[in-house]
């Protein structure tokens, strides 16, 4: 079993160790579940040999009467282990769906889409469905087979000796196969997987595949994906086929064995009643549980086995909390220097040897193509990246070092993808400064543009609904928060790129005239236009001067501003 | 009986795989008569066993037993083989159509809506074929069983027949009272995984922010509820499931009891009384018959949904090719209607072979539709579109893929390796042209940091929505058409970027190019501008021509304000 495995496992091995009273609970009321497995052939036989066939109908009729008693008390006792499974399973799926949230909130960020979490929390419905279904399948098994090996014992002790082989047989038969059957199942629900992944593909995907008049492709390619399921799902049926033989091994032999065994149990006094009692244990309580055994086993023993590896994926991987004194800004001053940062020990660095100085209250633009670079350096001054090398000072305190519950009383990082959360306005403007009095939102509000916004939400207290804004609505609210923050330094990663060039104007000019440093990457050039210096990175080297110098020193930085003076509309 | 379309379709589904439904029915059939012979079997193997009379009777149980054991693997091995195979053609056919839909005949269905047909659809579909042997199979178990049981002794029937009704109503009453319950979980799971994908947009702000345990707990809010609702349903289950668990052996021991009174009798003997309790169950099969009847049902419901989208016009294409001219197209009167008015009215353009035209408006302004009809991805409901003189329905599938190349704001289906994502329209390309378009969409410097470079499957590197719009734009410039239309396929990057691609296609001589656009650096490269407004052209003239006109200017410039704060910005230079 893989490494990644065997988180998974734990992950649930633990929490059902937690639940060791409710274990011993459902052990109680499952032996008592049995009574009419272990009564059912004994009162048969008694009904039979002291009461119809000595045609003494009201003994034969007692013994039935038990018998009904028995079958109601495991009734009764069935009906109590219901709520016993759920407080066992259910616990379980707090704490498999605990993971699988903090996995994502605390993750990697890999979580591709929405899609992911879908099926994140899928796979943890199926292993609190799948955990329910073995827990039920293995404990009436184990009951079921002493009751019934206890009944045939006090029947005589012979029939043990005759029945009980072929079971033993059956189960380590049925061992040996699990592990192809895992592997099979594995093998039929990636397929599966990809049959989804191409179909959902091949439709979203739909315009430009017939822009370019690649439909015959596309179709031979998702029926190859097609056909390999339909191989997959018969190579397991195969497998389930071999299954088959096995139950019938463990469920039918016993019954054979009894069968070709009479005479010489017979030649050893066992009675009548005793073989139709025997014959009852082997066929109404052993070959269903049997049968039943390698169905939960095969079934939802096989989608555990298959869904824990995924769910180890979503064990939370915490990061590493910083140690050290308490670190506290003064200032707002920014030095870099030699900065160096590579995602991953063998890739290229994005940043390297990077150094500037920005001063108190300074307002910083970022200019560069995408994928530069600029982002990272966002990260890494907000103090959400250590560098490989070299070192970053805000107010004279390395950023990665703050506590995370401090770094956002001094830094804030505005990303382009902006957070709105199902909550009231004012809770997500609050978000970052949940101390913030009414008039401060309402300051931050007007400041960065928002008010008309907020008006048509309906006001501060109106309920937001984050799938009905758009991107620059999300952006203004977004930004709305940053302002209400107490964080003197202000990082905005193209956070107004879904604004008009007006209404990002403003939104920058808000954050200017407020205390503190400003640090804009810029989507737009007239970014550049607004800010004191200018950080123009271009692959080869960084050049970090103001406009004048800039458009002097740099062609590409000259080219770009020229021509977004025309963006906005000029003409010299 | 009136036959509805989904009704025709279980019928050509049924008949595609009649030779498989008779095999599964012969070889159900064996095991029905098989599983009926059993028990009296059995009791004659009991019997023979007790009075000591030899094992004939046991050999041919054996033997039944091993026959019914082969029927249940050859059912098991035949039965998903012969469904999958249905269920493939179906797919292989809805698939095939669902991807000739005409756009108007696709936006009835969302691409998630598709896939849930495609998949779940053609199974319920395709299930019909083995339907008819369980239905018969169970039939002639159950009813045999309790022909069987009547033989026996009548009046072990009248036990049975007081016993069944009753057990299937009261399983019937748990689907109905669990339901309710099921339906309150699945909505509370529903909220938290909501909040869970909100969490993930903002997934970096909250990183920023620290504030992780904040989030986890507000995502996680509703878990008490969702732990209570688990809990009550089990409850439930346990008292619903306390009655159908005391019915079954109630009505065993009602058989028993009954079948005890004959054994004193002398009318049966033991090993009867054994089978009578084997046939008891076999007969209750009689009354989930209906089970039968919601899957047919589903299966009919599957295949009207099959149906929908089969039914739905696709695209027919001509069988000419293009002469080979300069790429000349001509727009003639083409009008798009679309719900509410015309898209486009009347629109009559030439756009010269190897020439690049821009083509700006308002938002609305049918820019997006002018572009559709012109590269035939949508026909116009009035006039014609022609390249090179031909018809563009005139030109055959393939005609069509090679003359007209796209990008698009939000380019989709990028799939496999990067170098066949850029590939994707174009037949038989060689690696160095899909690099030197990469290039000229500046997606080549981002491709080659990748750990594989071109061969790295685009699943494995996620891109933002900046580096997708370059990489569909390298996809449109490796095409390598006589047209090429770009649907704005600019948007999303960076003022730099921008500089060095429009370069990069201003320099694509010999290819027709049309531009959809909101930039004025674009619009000022293109030779001609045309100019939409309310589905009509405006004006169809170079930029510096249509500078003039204020109009024209106001769909570039930002408002009064914006001027005034950048023109004090400037003067400081």
């Amino acid at each position: 079993m893989s490494e990644e495995n065997g988180v998974g496992w734990r992950l649930i091995r633990r929490s059902l160790l937690l639940r060791r009273r409710s274990l011993a609970v459902l052990a109680a009321w499952s032996g008592l579940e049995a009574v009419p497995a272990m009564a059912s052939g004994l009162l048969v036989a008694k009904a039979i040999d002291e009461g119809f066939l000595r045609g003494d109908v009201l003994t034969g009729l007692s013994g039935l009467a038990a018998l009904l008693l028995a079958y109601a008390v495991g009734a009764v006792a069935s009906r109590f282990t219901f709520p016993v499974v759920g407080a066992i399973v259910e616990p379980l799926r707090d704490d498999l769906l605990h993971g699988v949230v903090s996995g994502v909130v605390h993750g990697s960020g890999d979580m591709a889409d929405g899609s992911a979490i879908a099926r994140a929390t899928q796979q943890v419905e199926s292993v609190r469905k799948a955990v329910a279904t073995l827990l039920n399948g293995m404990r009436r098994f184990l009951f079921t087979l002493a009751a019934a090996t206890f009944g045939l014992t006090a029947l005589a002790p012979e029939i043990v000796w005759l029945t009980m082989p072929p079971v033993l047989v059956a189960g380590l038969l049925f061992a040996a196969l699990l592990r192809r059957l895992v592997r099979r199942q594995r093998a039929a629900i990636s397929a599966n997987e990809r049959v989804a992944g191409e179909v959902a593909g091949a439709l979203v995907g739909h315009r430009d595949i017939t822009a370019f008049g690649r439909e015959e492709k596309i179709v031979a390619t998702v029926t190859a994906a097609l056909a390999a399921e339909r191989a997959a799902q018969q190579r397991l049926a195969r497998a389930t086929a071999t299954r088959s033989v096995i139950t019938a091994v463990g469920g039918q032999l016993p019954l054979l064995c009894l069968l070709f065994g009479a005479p010489w149990l017979m030649s050893r006094g066992i009675t009548v009643g005793a073989l139709v009692g025997a014959a009852t244990y082997v066929s109404t309580h052993l070959e269903p549980v049997m049968r039943m055994l390698t169905e939960v086993i095969g079934g939802s023993g096989l989608q555990l086995a298959v869904t824990v590896r995924r769910l180890a994926e979503a064990d939370p991987a915490r990061r590493p909390t910083t140690g050290g004194p308490e670190a506290v800004p003064e200032g707002t001053e920014i030095v870099v220097e030699d900065l160096e940062f590579a995602y991953g020990a063998g890739a290229e660095p994005v940043l390297r040897n990077l150094s500037f100085t920005l001063p108190e209250n300074g307002h910083l633009a970022i200019v560069g193509p995408s994928g530069i670079g600029k982002s990272t350096l966002a990260v890494l001054l907000a103090g959400l990246a250590v560098p490989d090398r070299g070192r970053i000072r805000v107010g004279g305190t390395a950023p990665d070092l703050l506590p995370t519950a401090r770094r956002r009383e001094h830094i804030v990082l505005v990303p382009q993808e902006s957070y709105v959360f199902s909550g009231t306005v004012e809770e997500n403007l609050r978000y970052l400064n949940p101390g913030a009095g009414e008039r401060e939102l309402g300051v931050a509000v007007q400041e960065v543009g928002a008010e008309n916004l907020i008006a048509g939400l309906g006001g501060m207290h109106a309920q937001v609904e984050p799938e009905r804004l758009s991107a620059g609505e999300k952006q203004l609210i977004g930004l709305s928060r940053a302002y209400v923050s107490q964080a003197h330094v202000v990082i905005l990663d193209e956070a107004s790129c879904h604004l008009d060039p007006v209404a990002e104007a403003k939104a920058e000019l808000a954050f200017r005239s407020r205390p503190g440093t400003l640090i804009v990457i810029a989507h737009r050039a007239s970014s550049a236009l607004r800010a004191e210096q200018i950080l123009l990175l271009d692959g080869t080297r960084a050049s970090f001067a103001d406009h004048r110098h800039l458009v002097e020193s740099s062609e590409l930085y000259a080219e770009l501003v020229g021509h977004s003076s025309q963006t906005v509309g000029f003409q010299r | 009986m009136d036959w509805t379309p989904a009704d025709r379709l279980l019928m050509r589904t049924v008949k595609a795989g009649l030779a498989w439904n008779i095999l599964l029915l012969t070889v159900n059939l064996c095991r029905s008569a098989g599983a009926l012979a059993f028990p009296a079997l059995l009791a004659a193997a009991i019997d023979e066993r007790l009075a000591g009379e030899g094992h004939t009777a046991l050999v041919q149980m054996t033997a039944l037993m091993a026959v019914l054991l082969l029927g249940e693997v050859t059912n098991q091995l035949i039965a998903p083989w012969c469904v999958s195979t249905i269920v493939l053609g179906l797919r292989r056919r809805f698939l095939d159509h669902a991807l000739r839909l005409t756009v108007r005949g696709r936006a009835g269905f969302a691409s998630g809506d598709l896939a849930g047909r495609l998949l779940t659809n053609t199974t319920e579909t395709g299930s019909v074929v083995p339907l008819f042997t369980v239905w018969a199979t169970s039939l002639v178990v159950s009813g045999g069983a309790l022909v069987a049981l009547s033989m026996i002794d009548l009046r072990l029937t009248l036990a049975f027949i007081v016993g069944g009704p009753a057990a299937t109503l009261i399983i019937r009453a748990f689907v109905g009272r669990i339901s309710p319950f099921l339906t309150a979980y699945l909505a509370i799971q529903g909220r938290i995984s909501g909040r869970l994908v909100e969490v993930l947009t903002g997934i970096r702000t909250i990183r920023a922010a620290g504030t992780e345990h904040q989030e986890i707990e507000r995502v996680l809010s509703d878990l008490p509820d969702l732990h209570r609702a688990g809990r009550d349903s089990w409850k439930l289950q346990g008292k619903l499931n306390l009655r159908a668990s005391l019915l079954m052996p109630l009505m065993q021991v009602a058989v028993i009891a009954t079948a005890g009174f004959v054994l004193v009798d002398g009318a049966i003997t033991p090993g009867q009384l054994t089978a009578a309790a084997g046939y008891a169950g076999m007969a209750l099969g009689l009354f989930s018959q209906a089970n039968l009847f919601m899957a047919l049902a589903q299966a009919r419901a599957g295949a009207s949904r099959l149906d929908e989208v089969l039914s739905t016009e696709g695209m027919g294409h001509g069988d000419r090719t293009l002469p080979g001219g300069p790429g000349e197209l001509n727009l003639e009167h083409v009008t798009v209607m679309g719900p509410e008015g015309p898209l486009l009215d009347g629109v009559d353009l030439r756009v010269p072979g190897g020439s690049t035209i821009a083509v700006v408006g308002a938002s609305g302004s049918g820019k997006s539709t002018l572009a559709a009809v012109a590269g035939r991805m949508i026909d116009p409901d009035e006039g014609r579109v022609l390249l090179d003189g031909v018809p563009l329905c005139d030109l055959s599938s393939q005609a069509l893929a090679a003359a007209v190349g796209w990008a698009f704001e939000r380019p989709a289906y990028l799939a496999g390796t990067f170098a066949e994502a850029v590939g994707f329209g174009s037949t038989g390309i060689q690696h160095e042209q899909v690099r030197q378009a990469a290039r000229a969409a500046q997606v080549d410097r981002l491709i080659r940091g990748l750990p594989l470079g071109y061969d790295t499957p685009c699943a494995a590197a996620p891109l933002s929505g900046g580096e997708q719009q370059r990489l569909g734009l390298a996809r449109g410039l490796a095409h390598g058409g006589p047209v090429l239309i770009l649907d704005d396929a600019l948007s999303s990057v960076d003022s730099i970027t921008e500089l060095r691609i429009s370069k990069a296609i201003a320099g694509m001589s010999g290819t027709t190019r049309i531009l959809v656009t909101h930039k004025i650096s674009i619009a000022g490269r293109a030779d001609r501008v045309a100019w939409l407004d309310q589905g009509r052209i405006r004006a169809f003239a170079p930029h510096a021509e249509l500078w003039r006109i204020p109009d024209y200017r106001r769909l570039f410039q930002p408002g009064p304000e914006e001027r005034h704060s950048e023109e004090r910005e400037l003067s400081n230079v």
